[in-house]
Parts: C-alpha cells; structure tokens; sequence
C-alpha cells in the first residue's frame, strides 16, 4: 500500500509540471507472481484481457469481481484480441500444419454471456486481420472472412499500407502517407469520425474518415484512443536485441500535446484503454491500470 | 535517391516473380533484414580502405539488406509471396521490435526469417553460423522453428568461399541466454510465424567483414536462405542452381595483416581477377564476372541450369587456371582456385641490416637480422639455409608476404663478440628458383644485455589508494613508448585486466637521465581486494634491451580516507593561505603552497610544489598558525594523508615542547603514488607538551623528480599507549580513561576535560554514558546518499537515471547477457537476464550493479529510493 502511495505520488509529481495531467489512481492488477501481457481493456473499462509474452493463450479478468476466466489455451489467442461492440471476444488462434508446414489461422468468438468459445472462420492459410466495427466485428482472411453481422458500422482495418474504412456501407482504401513496411493497430475514435493508425518508419497517423491527414503525433506505437481528443501510445528504444527503454504516453489526437505517464525507465508498455481507464504491462509483465484527471 | 532505390527494389521484385507448381499453396516468407540506418548500433566495422562511419563501408545493415534483397528476388523467383520490413537503409528504417513482430503477424506469414551477421565483441575472433530460434533448446515456442533454424543452417554451412572456424551451432533463445529469464530475442518474442534469427557468419572476422562487402557473397547467403525455406517446405522442382568460390594465392601470405586468420585466410586473395563461364564444350564462354577490389577473391555464377560447365580464372600476376564443375538444381556449388603468381627471376638479397663494418660502434645484444629479398621466399627451405657463427638459438619471422625474412635470439646475444650470418644458395622463392651466390653479414655485439629497474610502484603488498591510482616504472634507459600499454597490466582478483588512462599516461623523454612510464588506472578499485601489477619480460627500452626477467607485484586497494574511530583532526590543510615558507635550500627553488582541490577531505588539500634545481639533497620547511596552536604529548600519535609523487623524498614534522626541546617526528619517504595514510615515528618526552613548528620535505641525495608536487589533508591525533584502552596513558585502563578518550573525541583535548563522561547526568560514568556517547560519535558520520538523480555511465555501459524506483535498464553497445545486484555487502540480492533488473520491492539503500556484457563486466554503485 505503501509503495503504491508513493508511485502515485511520484507520478503526481511528474505530472504537476505538466499542469495537464493529474494521475489519480495506479492499481497492480495481478498478483506479484503472475504475469500479463498484450493487455485489452473493454468499453466500459471493467473487463480486460491479456496473455503470456508469447501470446500463448488468453484470459479475460472482471476487474469488478476480479475473478479471472480462462478463454482460449492456443497458440497466438493473445495477440490481437478484440472486443466487439457487443461485449464478445473475438481472436485469432494460429497452428502450424504438420504435412505442409504451413501456418493455419483460424478465428475464434468468445461469448462473455455464454461463457464459450467457437469457432467462427475455419483454419485457413495466411493472414486473418480482425475488423472492428462500431456495429459488429469481422474476421478478414486470405481466402473466407467472417462477419457477424452486415451492418457493422463504422469499421477498419489495415492490410499492407493501406486503411481500409466501411462508412455508410461504402469501402475506402486509403495510403495518407508512405510507408513500405506496412500500417497497424487502427482504432476508430469513440465519436466515431477520426482513425488513428500506425505506419513504420512514419508513426502514428490521425485521419478523418475520408483519408484526409489530421495529425502525425510522431514515431511511437501502439495507440489506443483515451477520449476523443487524447490517445495513449507506446514509446520504446532498443539495442536491436533487447528494449532498453519503454514508455506511456499520452497525446493530443491534433498533434498539440505530450506528456509522459511513466518515465522511459518504467519499461511500461503495450497500453490499451477503455471505460476513462488506461492499463498496461511492463517488460515481464506486470499488468498495471491507471486512471487519470486531464485539466484543459 | 532513396525513392530511385525503393522503386528498383519493388521493380526487380516484380521482374522475378513466377508461381510454384499449380495447385501449391505459396508459403509466405516474412524477411527482416536486421535494423536499418548508419546509426551507432548498426554495426560499423572499419576497414581499410575506409574510415570510421563512412557508409560505404562495413555495416552490418547494408550487408544483411544485400542478403534480404537476394532472398526476396530467390523466393519470388520460386514462387513465394514475400515481406520486408524494409527496403531501404536508414534511421527511419530502425523499425522497433514490437513493431516487426505485429507486421510479421499482420501479413500472415508462415515463416520468418530475421538476417544478421555476428560479432565476438572481443578480440578473440571467430566465424560459424549460429541459428536462434525462441524457446529452450528443443523445444521451440513456435513449433517447427528449430527444424527451420536447422534446414537454413545446413545450406549456410556448405559455403565454402568462407573459412569456418566450427561447425554450424542451433539454439532457443532461452538457453542461450541463460540469463535473460526467457526474455528471448525481442524479434522472436510474440512472434506466431515459424520463426528464427540467423547470425550467418561473423562480421568483426575481418576477412569475412571483406567478403560481406561483396555483391555476389551476400546474393549466395540469399539465395541459401531460400533453398533453407525449399527444404522445410519440401519444394524441390525450382531447377536451377549456383556456383561461388573464392580465388586466393598459392602460397602468398596475406599482404594486408595486423588482424586474425584463420586456414585459407591467411592467403592473399586475388583482386581484379575476370571469372568466365564456360559451357560444357569447353570453350564457349556464357557468362563473365570479376572479383572486386575489396581484398576478397569472391565470384559467382547465378540461376545456372544443371550440367557441366568449365570456369577459367584469368589475372596479370598469375597463372591462369580453369575447372570443371557440375551444376545442379536447387543446390549451391563452391569452386575455389589457388592461383600461382607468375615469377620469373631467381631470388636476391635486395637489402639487410645490420650494416656493420669493422671499426663501427658495436650493436646492441639483441638486434634482429633482417634479410629483404625481391621475390617472396620458401620460408621452410629458406630459414634451413640461415646459418649463425658462434651459434645461438633464435626464431624467424617472416613479413610482407614473405618477402622479408628476420631472425631474432630468444633472449640475447653474447656481449662483445663477433657473429657471422650465412645465407646459403639453397634458399629459393615460391617459385622455385634459387639464390645465386651465397650471402653474408657480420656485426660485433656491446657490453650492456638487459634493461635494469630502478623503481616500481605499487611495491610488493603496498597499499594503494582504490581511486585515481597510478602506476610507475622507472628504468636505467629511456623506454619504448610502443605497446608497453601490452606488457604492464593491472589485473583484479578475477584476473580482469583494468582500463588505463592512455591519454594522461606521462612517459620519458629523450636526454633525460631515466627511463619512466607512468600511468594512470581509469577505474576505481574495489576496496580490501587484491590486484596484481604485471610486467612483462618483452617491455624493452629504445635500444630494444628488455628485462632480465617478469616482474609481478601483488597490491591491496585501501581506502586512504576512511573514517578513523579514535582520532581528531588537528589540521584540515583548507586554508592555504595560512601557510608559509619557514626556509629552503639554495637548490630547491619555485617553492610554492597552494590549495587543490583533489582532497580527501573538506573541499581542499594543501598542495606543496618545488623544483629542484641542483646537485645533492636539500630541504624545504613551511608552517602555519592553526599548525602551531595544536598540542601534541607523548600519548599521541600523528598520522597524516599523503598524496604522494614517487618522489622518494621524507617528510617529517618538528615539534618543539614549552621548554624548547626539539623533536622529530618521521612520516617516511614519498616513495609512491597516490593518496596514502601515514603514520609518523618518533619519541616524544613524557609528561611534556609540544608545539608542531615546521613540516619539512628532506632529500639526501641528488633528486630523480626534479618537479615535485605533494598534496597534505588532514592531520591526525589519537591516542598511543601500548596497552589496550590507556588511553591516558597511566598504565591501567580505568574510568578516567573512558573521560580521557569522550574528550579525545568529542573536543580534541587531553589535559584539562571538557567533558567528564558523565553523559546522561546521574552523577557517574557508566555502561548507559557509553552508549550515549556512541550515539554522538556516530551522528558526526555524513551520510553519502546521492543527493540528485542522474545517468551513469561506465566503460560504455549506460544506466538509467539514479535513484531508481522501479527498473535499472542497462544499455550497451553490444549484448547485454546479464545483470546483478548486490548489496554493500557483496550479497547478491536479485539477478536477471536481459538489460533491466526490478528494484520496486527492494528496500532504498546503496547497491552495486554488475552489467555483464560479451565484452566485460562493469561495476557500478547504484541507488534505491522509494
């Protein structure tokens, strides 16, 4: 309890400076000797999910009655699972076939409600990109998809450099800005008018929905919308071999505004938020959530 | 420019790709190229012809690029749908480990192949393929990644252009790096593909740095890579295949050196030589390449259809030479070709030395015979036809490409005799070809044999103080000043040599009367540890005289201002300007006393400077008021810190009692380096009362250090009896004592007390006085916590900033194997593999980190807070 004071303290501090930003709460969410990583946090804030530091598996923890339930035991469950809008779980597990030696993926739903997992897209060959819909969620893969439902809202997804956005029913594939690597981690803004995606090499790009650039917030990874003004987003350096710093910070989705919720000795990473809440892990995955007061 | 690169990537790309068989699924190879740019953690390896950072040079990030790029066009050629985490080799390319693993998820791929090239990051220097995969050996995360590590290492291993040193090695990254508690390799952590990292050769090898530098070398380690891919997957029906090699001299050792090899490397490869392929027949040429002019005799033949086919070898300098080779499908097949150099002369004698004549000064006793010729020489057949008269037993070595050949003897020469060198005409060049009349040399030997020491610090079991130490050697001739940084060595108990201070290392001068190196240890000692000082028999002077034999002294590192319990300062030498000069000798000159702020304690020392300037000894004396004003008795003893100058001269102190009785007290002779406590010697009159008058600085004799310059800090008085607890030195240990030493203490006196010891006030001195006083004495103690926080940094090893609350990171330039914490007390209180150790459940303290890199171990004081 002690320790956890003076953590808070000790960001309050930091963050006074800023005369922005007030953290007013820092919460360990595991015990001292579990570990969680690629954390996703729900809507309303009060469910998340996270796995090992292989994405081996995945496990969704009530962070009201902090009992933990375990979803999927397969290889890469954990590493990009999504919430729908309906409180589901969507993932996608991944099996290297014996014969070809290919790697098969195959999406998974997970029923908050029903307490079950099935299987939605069948094993396939290459990738299956998960599309998240204000309306409903689909699956895309290289040779069927899966959608639950036609109307998913507003959606995105990235594939190659390109955004691909569904608004108002119709598809746009957009490149605002070059990069030969590739595009990840889109996120559609709560209000639903503004994505923010990552492109290599560039950072994390602001786009309205027609394409159009909005903000770059600069070579950080990761981001994950606050509110619709502020995001948070990971900011690491490494060796070539090994991190060696590792950060959170939060930005101003027009560019304007940065400030560092944990020092980049932290080793804080792969934020994610939901429900005004922000949580995280560390390098051997102590899963930590925050809540913050942002003063305008 | 880099938009013109990127197209033509994406151009040759598109040109080669073709489909695998119908009705195969593509596999989808993911291709990391390691990290891009030409930043500081991208791997520069300079070799000649280029300089430090020049792009055109080494860089580990545009020879894996190379190798990439190759393995994209190979992969597409055959079929495979493709990814590259990039194109291009610059900063913005330094995509960051979280990064290229989601992209590596993301494009869906079934295997993923991370290219880089290794370094030792020490000067020993091998070269072997090393596969990485995540998991613990055997057991890969990711099941399949050791049969892949395994397939690619197996087609890397049969390039015989390189020279290895072993066989190839295939491990999980959690058994690798024991220490990094499953941390793994941050390219492989996560990652859901097949995945590997390939360490393909070793890039600080210098002769493989050359090869890498090459086009064709770096296509083949492509285009291996992809016939790795070919035989997990079980494709077999691509059809085409290649042929490399390497074209190197017979015999001719190579010219460029001054850098480990290993088997055929140690042959001069062959530049600028043309590489033409023949068809079967024999004649018709199909294709032409040459080797480059980067020292490294690399050709290839690329996308051949399987057969027969001839290579001929063509180049100015040597004999052309042409072979057969059979190609086949899906398969790499080296050639090699040792070329013979065209000579077509006999060997001569083009220059020697000594030149010696009767009636010259006689050589030195150790002078090397050095014989030129104008072809490089048989050096077996060659060395059998040297002949020496009276006989000694020496070595040869050969340099320049066995163009000259030296003799040295093993240890010396006879003094004042007569040799006779004979080079009989059985000696020959490479070629063949023998010296046509015999050759000779004559030369007479001096007096003198070995270099001889006339000092040395550290002695044998000196105390040396932990920081800024210095070490000095001085000599009866001036030395050679090249590589003695090689023959004396300081190393800590674990056998660790420690780092020198190369820029601030003083040596002798031509005309000077010794010979001296002194050198300054860049890092702080460990205190109570044992060091060794080693010097070894090669250190010679300029005449190339070496010493008799090694010379090792073991030295202990002590903290010269460690806190003394019992004792008081009655001098803290901070205010120099209340010194003065209370007399000199005629030959001792420029005297002067100034403040320094190199101190042990307080925030100056009192610094003595003086040149002596003549024959014989003399002495210099100086004193000040607060000096004068302390009172010493027989029951005390003086100690002093000394920061010392080897200039071998006493220090002594003369104190002079209420009656006039004049005393000495000795505090030794200046003999080294560094600060020291002193202790000083010396019989006072009981029952008397001194006065300190002088401080003198005396020598005896003529002075070796003409310039000296010795610092004081504080002087100590505490309390001398010979039995235990005396402290008023009655001859019995009684209460009165227990008074005489709070007193001592506390308020520096010892006639008339202050303080009765009765502390708490009940009227009588007793255990709970004792204790109070304790109290007190140990309140007087400073604490040394930090007061801001800060980065450090250490021998290239960099920490976060101190105090910490939460994580110390490491950085480094190379690996980072490990890291470990330590209390004051040398327990170990947590360990981790990887760059970081978790301090937010260890109690806020002063800790000692080590950071274990493959280049060294570094030590750093650390701090807790919380």
């Amino acid at each position: 309890m002690k320790r956890r004071l003076l953590l808070l303290m000790w960001i309050a501090a930091l963050t006074v400076t800023a005369q922005q930003v007030r953290v007013t709460s820092v919460t360990p969410l595991l015990n001292a000797s579990q570990a969680g990583f690629y954390p996703s946090l729900n809507k309303s804030g009060d469910k998340i999910l996270f796995s090992d530091a292989d994405a081996h598996g995945l496990v969704m923890l009530d962070l009201k009655s902090h009992v933990a339930t375990t979803i999927s035991k397969l290889d890469g469950a954990g590493f990009d699972a999504k919430w729908s809008n309906d409180g589901d779980v969507y993932y996608v597990t991944s099996k290297v076939d014996p014969k070809s030696k290919l790697v098969y993926r195959t999406g998974m739903r997970y029923s908050t409600e029903r307490d079950l997992s099935e299987v939605v897209l069948e094993a396939q060959h290459g990738a299956v990109l998960p599309e998240v819909g204000s309306k409903g969620m689909a699956l895309k893969g290289t040779t069927r998809s899966f959608a639950s439902s036609n109307n998913r809202g507003t959606s995105l997804y990235t594939t190659g450099s390109q955004v691909i956005i569904t608004h108002n029913g119709a598809v746009h594939r957009y490149t605002p800005v070059e990069s030969y690597a590739g595009y990840l981690w889109p996120s559609l803004s709560p209000s639903g008018d503004k994505v923010a995606f990552f492109a290599a090499g560039r950072g994390i790009v602001v786009i309205d929905l027609n394409g159009n650039i909005l903000a770059e917030l600069g070579n950080y990874e990761m981001p994950s919308w606050y509110n619709n003004d502020y995001l948070v987003a990971q900011n690491t350096s490494d060796d070539g071999y090994q991190f060696t710093s590792s950060q959170i910070l939060l930005l101003k989705a027009d560019g304007s505004f940065k400030h560092e919720l944990t020092p980049s000795t932290s080793m804080t990473m792969q934020p994610t938020c939901g429900g005004g809440k922000i949580a995280y892990t560390t390098i051997d995955g102590k899963l930590t959530m925050i809540t913050i007061d942002i003063v305008e | 420019m880099k938009k013109i690169f990127y197209t033509l990537a994406i151009m040759i790309v598109a040109a080669t790709a073709t489909t695998l068989a119908s009705g195969q699924t593509k596999p989808h190879v993911y291709i990391n190229p390691g990290h891009g740019g030409h930043d500081s953690d991208d791997r520069n390896v300079v070799i000649y012809p280029y300089a430090a950072g020049d792009t055109a040079g080494y860089w580990e990030s545009n020879s894996n690029l190379k190798k990439g790029f190759a393995l994209n066009n190979c992969l597409r050629a055959k079929g495979y749908t493709t990814s590259m985490s990039r194109v291009t080799n610059t900063t913005s390319d330094d995509l960051a480990l979280s990064t290229i693993v989601a992209l590596c998820n993301s494009s869906g791929a079934d295997i993923f192949y991370s290219i880089h090239s290794n370094a030792t990051g020490v000067p020993s220097r091998r070269n072997h393929i090393l596969g990485l995969y995540r998991g613990p050996t055997g057991s890969p995360v990711v099941p399949n990644s050791d049969v892949l590590a395994s397939k690619l290492a197996q087609r890397l291993q049969v390039n015989q252009a390189a020279v290895w040193t072993s066989n190839y090695q295939l491990a999980g990254d959690f058994t690798f790096y024991p220490d990094w508690n499953n941390a793994g390799l941050g390219v492989l952590r996560g990652n859901t593909a097949v995945s590997m990292l390939s360490e393909g050769s070793f890039h600080d090898y210098i002769p493989e740095t050359y090869r890498l530098m090459n086009d064709n070398y770096c296509w083949m380690e492509g285009w291996n890579f992809s016939l790795g891919a070919d035989d997990y997957f079980g494709y077999t029906d691509f059809g085409k295949g290649c042929v490399a090699g390497n074209l190197r001299d017979n015999r001719l050792p190579r010219v460029m050196g001054g850098f480990i090899m290993f088997g055929d490397d140690n042959r001069e490869p062959v530049s600028n030589a043309t590489v033409v392929l023949l068809a079967s027949d024999g004649t018709t040429p199909l294709d032409t390449c040459y080797t480059d002019d980067l020292y490294n005799g690399i050709y290839a033949f690329k996308m051949l259809d399987p057969g027969t086919y001839y290579i001929k070898v063509e180049q100015e300098h040597y004999y052309g030479q042409t072979k057969e080779v059979t190609i086949e499908a899906n398969k790499s097949t080296y050639c090699n070709f040792d070329l013979a150099r065209v000579r077509e002369t006999p060997p001569e004698v083009i220059n020697y030395s000594p030149v010696w004549h009767t009636g010259d000064a006689p050589l030195k006793a150790n002078t090397p015979i050095v014989i030129e010729f104008n072809w490089d020489m048989n050096t077996e057949v060659t060395e059998a036809a040297f002949h020496i008269e009276p006989a000694v037993e020496g070595t040869f070595r050969w340099e320049d490409s066995n163009y000259r050949m030296i003799f040295e003897p093993v240890d010396a020469y006879d003094v004042n005799t007569l040799y006779t060198v004979t080079l009989d005409t059985s000696a020959e060049h490479g070629g063949g070809m023998k010296l046509q009349e015999p050759f000779q040399l004559q030369f007479l030997t001096t007096y003198r044999k070995y270099l001889e020491v006339i000092d040395i610090f550290p002695h044998e079991a000196d105390p040396v103080h932990y920081k800024n130490a210095t070490i000095e050697l001085r000599t009866d001739s001036m030395l050679n000043n090249s590589y003695y940084y090689d023959k004396i060595i300081v190393t800590d108990k674990d056998g660790n040599a420690l780092t020198y201070n190369r820029r601030s290392t003083k040596s002798g001068k031509a005309g000077e009367a010794f010979g001296y190196i002194r050198i300054p240890i860049a890092t702080s000692m460990t205190v109570g540890d044992e060091y060794t000082l080693t010097i070894s028999k090669e250190l010679d002077d300029t005449a190339g005289i070496h010493l008799p034999e090694a010379i090792v002294h073991k030295f202990v590192a002590v903290d010269a201002g460690e806190e003394k319990p019992n004792a008081t300062v009655i001098e803290d030498f901070e205010d120099a300007s209340t010194f003065t000069m209370a007399g000199i000798t005629d030959n001792y000159t420029d005297a002067t006393l100034s403040a320094s702020t190199d101190r042990l304690f307080g925030s100056k020392s009192l610094q003595v400077k003086y040149t002596c300037d003549g024959e014989g000894g003399g002495q210099y004396l100086f004193t000040s008021t607060t000096l004068n004003e302390a009172t010493v008795t027989s029951n005390d003893q003086l100690s002093l810190h000394v920061n010392g100058d080897m200039s071998n001269v006493k220090l002594l102190m003369t104190l002079k009692s209420t009656d006039d009785e004049e005393k000495i007290i000795d505090f030794g002779e200046i003999n080294f380096h560094g600060w020291r406590y002193v202790t000083g010697t010396g019989q006072l009159t009981p029952g008397k009362t001194y006065n300190i008058e002088t401080i003198s600085i005396i020598s005896d004799e003529d002075a070796l250090i003409k310039n000296a310059t010795i610092k004081l800090d504080n002087l100590l008085k505490s309390i001398k009896s010979n039995v235990a607890g005396d402290v008023n030195g009655d001859g019995e240990v009684t209460g009165s004592d227990v008074t005489a030493l709070y007193n001592h203490i506390l308020f520096s006196v010892d006639t008339t007390p202050i303080f009765n010891g009765d502390q708490n006030g009940d009227g009588e001195i007793t255990g709970s006085d004792v204790t109070a006083v304790y109290n007190i004495i140990l309140g007087l103690s400073a604490s040394n916590a930090p007061a801001t926080s800060r980065a450090q940094e250490n021998n290239g090893v960099k920490l976060s900033s101190m105090p910490a609350s939460d994580y110390i990171v490491a950085s480094a330039r190379g690996y980072i194997q490990g890291v470990e914490l330590y209390d004051m007390s040398g327990n170990l209180v947590s360990r981790n593999g990887g760059n970081y150790v978790n301090v937010s459940g260890i109690k806020a303290g002063a800790y000692i980190l080590k950071v274990y890199t493959t280049a060294s171990v570094t030590t750093h004081k650390v701090a807790v807070k919380h």
